[in-house]
């Protein structure tokens, strides 16, 4: 269903939403785009530009201090590429036991159109179409339109006296160029022979520097380390801290003994966990193709390339630079 | 019971010992658990006797140096190393590389080359609260482990766009993370003051920044704070 409004009742909106829940979304802060808390609807960028880190900031931060209790008010993202909204409902579901982050049913996405740049891939996994919102909002000229994608969305737009058009309407799917279509089934297989592709994810591994960039900005990477942090009134702080698999600390065990004792083999482990591990255990993989990993790695590996040619395996690295 | 505390200073601009003065109410709480015996640079009545954790900073040059290092090794229970000059050299350390006889008599040493050395706090000035951690567990016993990551990681985490890829020579993706990535927060690249994080892809990293500014420029940059390459991690050998 689609309606479209006014900036001014775009903010009647917020104010509506603000008022039962704690709005998060995408802002601008120093001349970039971060999520943060939002306390005026003209703080939102609308369409939304990707962000350094996504979403994983503001509901499992980098330290999560366990014994402390958030107070109970639902979240609310207002502001959030289709991507992230795709990642949220895998994060969540994820995490939906361990009581960690709020429960699904407390959270309401309000989606936005996104600014894709050069990285970006989420056609390559059949991501393209938009279904993951509440309320989905485009900018039409002066005016936005609102696309509401659940009972609840609708609802809001009801108790704001907005005109809903009774035409069946969804907002467009994000288009790509150059984006092909990767099969899951064939990549899942791919991965997991490791026979006889040793060479190409050691050639892989000789360009990367295992600085575990690429796992601290994706969506859908949520390894935590224990930490216990002794304080000098005799307490001890208990908490979880964001770690990487690309650390050589995080496959140790008693003794210094080493799981993956190199960096090929932590490098394999995080797209096999990916694309296979993780389809297996809950029929996902933890990919939306949102390319934030390209543009935050520094040794200008690209993933988007290394998961299209381990299909069929030839020696080709991304070498752009 | 107190244990016992001594912070000794070698060749260094001291300014790691000013990092703890300068955070004094976080380091005032540790004076229920430490006795501080000698510290020159923050009060008068000093002993000379044994200690349970000796801290020494900078980086042992000349003989006079040398023995004294090893006089607090017999004296002392448990040695931390804080500070780049420790760490890996330091400043100083560039005459290392000059040729013999040019300048000084002999090259200057780091303290984990003289003597065992149990912990080392890197960074140049050191960060006061992996310190401060690093005392607190050993007074309780535990074991204390720095963060091997490198710097990209925690640089990302603070929201910061890739500055090699912007065109900055930036040491960053082979440095040791636990600075919370200041000098990038504040706009300027990092210069690996924390030493190499393990298994440091250093020939990457040069196949990058020597298009860049130039194969000198960048032997010049990797060895700003001594042989990076040189790493001792005392906390991995045992």
């Amino acid at each position: 269903m689609k309606s479209v409004v006014s900036i001014h009742q775009l903010g009647q909106i917020f104010d509506f939403i603000k008022k039962d829940y704690r709005v998060l979304g995408t802002k601008e802060e120093n001349g970039k785009p971060i999520f943060g808390e939002i306390s005026s609807a003209r703080e939102i960028l609308i369409p939304t530009p990707k962000t350094i880190l996504p979403f994983k900031k503001l509901i499992y931060p980098a330290i999560l201090d366990l014994a402390k209790t958030e107070n109970g008010k639902p979240v609310a993202f207002f502001g959030m590429t289709n991507c992230d909204a795709e990642a949220l409902c895998v994060f969540l579901d994820k995490f939906k036991d361990t009581g960690l982050v709020p429960p699904f049913r407390n959270i309401l996405v309000i989606s936005t159109t996104c600014v894709p740049d050069e990285n970006c891939f989420c056609t390559a996994f059949g991501n393209g179409k938009i279904t993951n919102f509440d309320l989905h909002i485009t900018k039409e000229k002066d005016q936005y339109a609102i696309f509401s994608g659940s009972a609840l969305g609708r609802k809001i737009l009801k108790l704001n006296r907005i005109k809903v058009s009774n035409t069946i309407s969804k907002p467009t799917a994000v288009k790509l160029e150059n984006v092909r279509k990767i099969q899951l089934e064939k990549l899942g297989k791919a991965i997991d022979d490791k026979t006889g592709k040793l060479p190409f994810w050691q050639e892989i591994a000789d360009e990367c520097f295992g600085c575990g960039a690429c796992t601290a900005v994706c969506p859908l990477c949520f390894c935590t380390g224990k930490d216990f942090e002794n304080d000098a009134e005799g307490g001890c702080k208990h908490c979880l801290k964001w770690d990487s698999c690309y650390a050589k600390s995080f496959s140790e065990i008693q003794n210094h003994f080493d799981l993956r004792p190199s960096n090929v083999n932590r490098l394999y482990n995080w797209y096999h966990h990916k694309f296979v591990r993780s389809p297996k255990e809950d029929g996902e993989i933890l990919c939306t193709g949102c390319g934030r990993c390209i543009k935050a790695c520094p040794a200008y590996l690209n993933q988007h390339r290394i998961i299209e040619t381990v299909q069929n395996y030839t020696k080709v690295i991304d070498k752009s630079k | 019971m107190k244990k016992s505390l001594a912070i000794f200073s070698l060749t260094s601009c001291e300014g790691c010992q000013f990092e703890m003065l300068n955070h004094y109410e976080t380091f005032n709480g540790l004076l229920k658990y430490f006795e501080i015996k000698n510290f020159r640079l923050g009060q008068e009545n000093n002993f000379d006797e044994n200690f349970d954790i000796a801290i020494i900073e900078g980086s042992a040059d000349g003989e006079e140096q040398i023995k004294f290092l090893k006089k607090i090794r017999k004296q002392s229970k448990v040695i931390v190393a804080i500070g780049a000059c420790a760490h890996l050299g330091g400043i100083q350390s560039e005459r290392n590389s000059l040729p013999q006889g040019i300048f000084h008599k002999k090259p200057t040493k780091i303290v984990p080359a003289v003597i065992k050395t149990e912990y080392i706090i890197p960074g140049c000035p050191i960060n006061h609260a992996e310190l401060y951690h690093c005392l607190l567990d050993i007074y309780w016993g535990k074991q204390f482990f720095l963060p091997d990551l490198a710097v990209c990681f925690e640089c990302r985490v603070n929201e910061n766009e890739c500055l090699i890829k912007s065109g900055k020579p930036c040491l960053g993706p082979i440095t040791r993370s636990g600075c919370n990535s200041v000098c990038v927060n504040a706009g300027e690249a990092c210069l690996g003051c924390r030493g190499a994080k393990p298994e440091p892809n250093i020939e990457k990293l040069k196949k990058i920044l020597e298009p860049m500014i130039g194969e000198k420029e960048t032997e010049n940059i990797m060895t700003i704070y001594g042989d990076l390459t040189n790493e001792i991690d005392p906390s991995a050998k045992k």
